[in-house]
């Protein structure tokens, strides 16, 4: 999947994107990057959720030329509205949407049944989406956009709202999808150690340019904290990797 | 092939469309009763018995009763089904496609432009056209109704379908179009004046077997195209991003159902006048009762839309001997205090 001179803007006056070119391929590709630098532009801009012309592209072909994009392709926004009349089941059946007429398959089914109980929430299934906590919604999302075995897969922050463990397990869970199906994740994340920890390869963006690409142990370093995220921090390396821990704001006065 | 986890979630599934089925299979028999009360009450004093004779075999009873019930009770108790239905599906579709409890044909402004379009019909109709005195209210009405709901589409279109400039267009159009009927009102004889306002309390009595026809031929055509789109219409209660990433075409979905929306609504109001309540009760008690997925979703709205209409329409005979209430008002005096109660006493909010 590749991104050429990928432009976009909102409006004429703020461009969110500068000639990005980019390219991900299977694995797990995570995007950095400070807050507004366009991490979520780019994932929406790769979904086709937000139009664009001539620069994007799948196995070859333009994005818009694809006739059944998405049933490759999930996309999960940041935000879900979940304030229908839903309830799990019906969450997930929605994920394989393309397949679904008004009579619901035994095959349909048990696809339900063996992504729940991949993510063990399948306790869930009779519960009304606005009633399960913001840990267990973001658990339900990530499983319906596997319901349709994506070979590409773009998230934007699965890691939110969970709590430590869950944020592991979540990335596990992604990774060992990605690892089984030969998929492509594209995930965007805030955790530069998770980030760190899960990289197959690594994006840094930067005020809407890809500020440096590669494998996480070329890129995170102290100077690349400094100039992309304005912070002083240390790198520790041990035996099993390398973990950020920042110190200070490069803004911050010294008292 | 049965691993063992396999039957679990088929189970959940079965026991949750027969409950489905169930609140629909006694909808259904609730809506019978009401439409068999609705044909049996009246102020000529026939019994269910003759009723019934004057149905199954119409000439086996005197002129009079078979004129009161195959001209009045019947197509007056069928339109008030099918008027319920249109506008409950509307208003489900219209909550469903622009993700917003208050949105519905009557808020909208297309039952404010049908009003329009009658008060101009009633006005100055009859000067122009001659001859088809009956048909030109409901033509005009519907006319109106029709191009309020396109001028909404249009401006919908030029935004690329976002929802909030649909909604405050339609806003926009309602005022507009209830100042205009004001203006119409203004220079209206008194006679006129009082013929506009009986057409807005909302009436069903114009209804004649050629109107349930063409309402009954409208909803024939709709429904199918409406349940076509069932789950993508489930799945826009995601939100535009996810449903565009399961793969809908979300500005297109929302455009053509705005199309077959207005269509149902112009249709049901041109007849019956404003009877705009149903558009927004009907969806909210179906959606707590069997939930979102449209498979149940629309059919619950349409019988609970039904139904509701079908009671009002009891009603406005039975208050006082005599005298038959407009069922615009009865519907909204009932409904209102009644669909506040469940609002206010529900458990879950999905809003």
């Amino acid at each position: 999947m590749i991104a050429r001179q990928l432009t976009f803007e909102y409006h004429a006056q703020k461009r969110v994107l500068d000639h990005i070119d980019f390219e991900f391929g299977k694995g797990i590709n995570i995007i950095i990057g400070p807050n507004a630098s366009g991490k979520s532009t780019i994932l929406k801009c790769l979904a086709g959720v937000l139009k664009t012309k001539d620069s994007v592209f799948f196995e070859g072909k333009e994005i818009n030329e694809h006739k059944n994009l998405y049933q490759k392709l999930s996309y999960l926004p940041q935000q879900i509205s979940v304030n229908a009349a839903l309830n799990v089941f019906e969450i997930m059946l929605l994920g394989n949407m393309e397949q679904l007429s008004w009579h619901i398959g035994r095959k349909n089914l048990e696809q339900v049944e063996k992504v729940m109980d991949e993510f063990n929430i399948r306790y869930l299934a009779q519960k009304k989406i606005n009633e399960i906590s913001g840990g267990q919604l973001q658990e339900v999302f990530i499983a319906q956009a596997l319901m349709k075995n994506p070979k590409y897969l773009l998230i934007d922050e699965p890691t939110n709202n969970l709590d430590l463990k869950n944020q592991l397990e979540i990335m596990d869970k992604i990774s060992r999808y990605a690892r089984k199906n030969q998929a492509s994740a594209l995930i965007v994340l805030h955790d530069l150690n998770l980030a760190v920890r899960y990289a197959n390869a690594l994006h840094v963006v930067k005020n809407g340019k890809i500020y440096a690409s590669g494998k996480p142990e070329n890129i995170v370093t102290e100077s690349m904290l400094e100039e992309v995220y304005g912070i002083k921090a240390k790198i520790i390396k041990d035996g099993e990797g390398r973990y950020i821990l920042p110190k200070a704001s490069c803004d911050s006065s010294v008292l | 092939m049965e691993s063992k986890n396999n039957p679990k979630i088929v189970v959940l599934y079965g026991k949750l469309v027969r409950r489905k089925l169930l609140v629909i299979a006694s909808l259904v028999s609730l809506l019978i009763t009401a439409f068999l009360i609705d044909v049996f009450t009246g102020s000529s004093g026939l019994t269910a018995k003759e009723v019934l004779q004057a149905i199954f075999y119409p000439d086996s009873v005197n002129a009079v009763s078979k004129v009161i019930v195959w001209v009045y009770r019947l197509p007056i108790a069928i339109m008030a089904l099918l008027v319920g239905a249109a506008l409950a599906i509307a208003g489900s579709q219209m909550q469903t496609i622009l993700n917003n409890p208050l949105a519905s044909p009557f808020t909208l402004g297309v039952s404010a432009a049908a009003g329009f379009g009658a008060s101009l019909a009633i006005v100055f109709g009859y000067r122009f056209l001659p001859g088809i005195e009956s048909y030109i209210v409901p033509i005009c009405a519907f006319l109106t109704a029709f191009l309020s709901m396109l001028l909404i589409y249009g401006i919908g279109k030029m935004k690329r379908g976002s929802t909030e400039t649909i909604i405050l267009a339609g806003v926009a159009l309602a005022f507009l179009f209830n100042s205009l009927l004001s203006l119409i009102q203004f220079f209206s004889t008194s006679d006129e004046l009082q013929a506009i306002v009986f057409w807005l309390f909302g009436s069903l009595m114009q209804a004649t077997w050629p109107k349930v026809g063409i309402l009954a031929a409208v909803l024939a055509v709709i429904i199918p195209l409406i349940a076509s789109n069932a789950w993508k219409l489930t799945a826009m209660r995601l939100g535009d991003e996810k449903a565009k990433s399961l793969g809908i075409n979300v500005e297109k979905l929302r455009l053509t159902m705005l199309v077959y929306i207005s269509i149902l609504t112009a249709t049901a109001v041109c007849f019956v006048g404003t009877v705009g309540f149903i558009g927004i009760v009907a969806p909210h008690i179906a959606r707590m009762i069997v939930g979102e997925d449209q498979r149940f979703f629309m059919p619950l709205s349409a019988l609970c839309g039904a139904f509701i209409l079908s009671g009002a329409s009891i009603l406005c005979k039975s208050i006082l001997p005599g005298v038959i209430f407009p069922i615009g008002i009865i519907t909204s005096l009932i409904g209102i205090p009644f669909f506040l109660a469940i609002v206010v006493g529900k458990k879950q909010n999905y809003w």
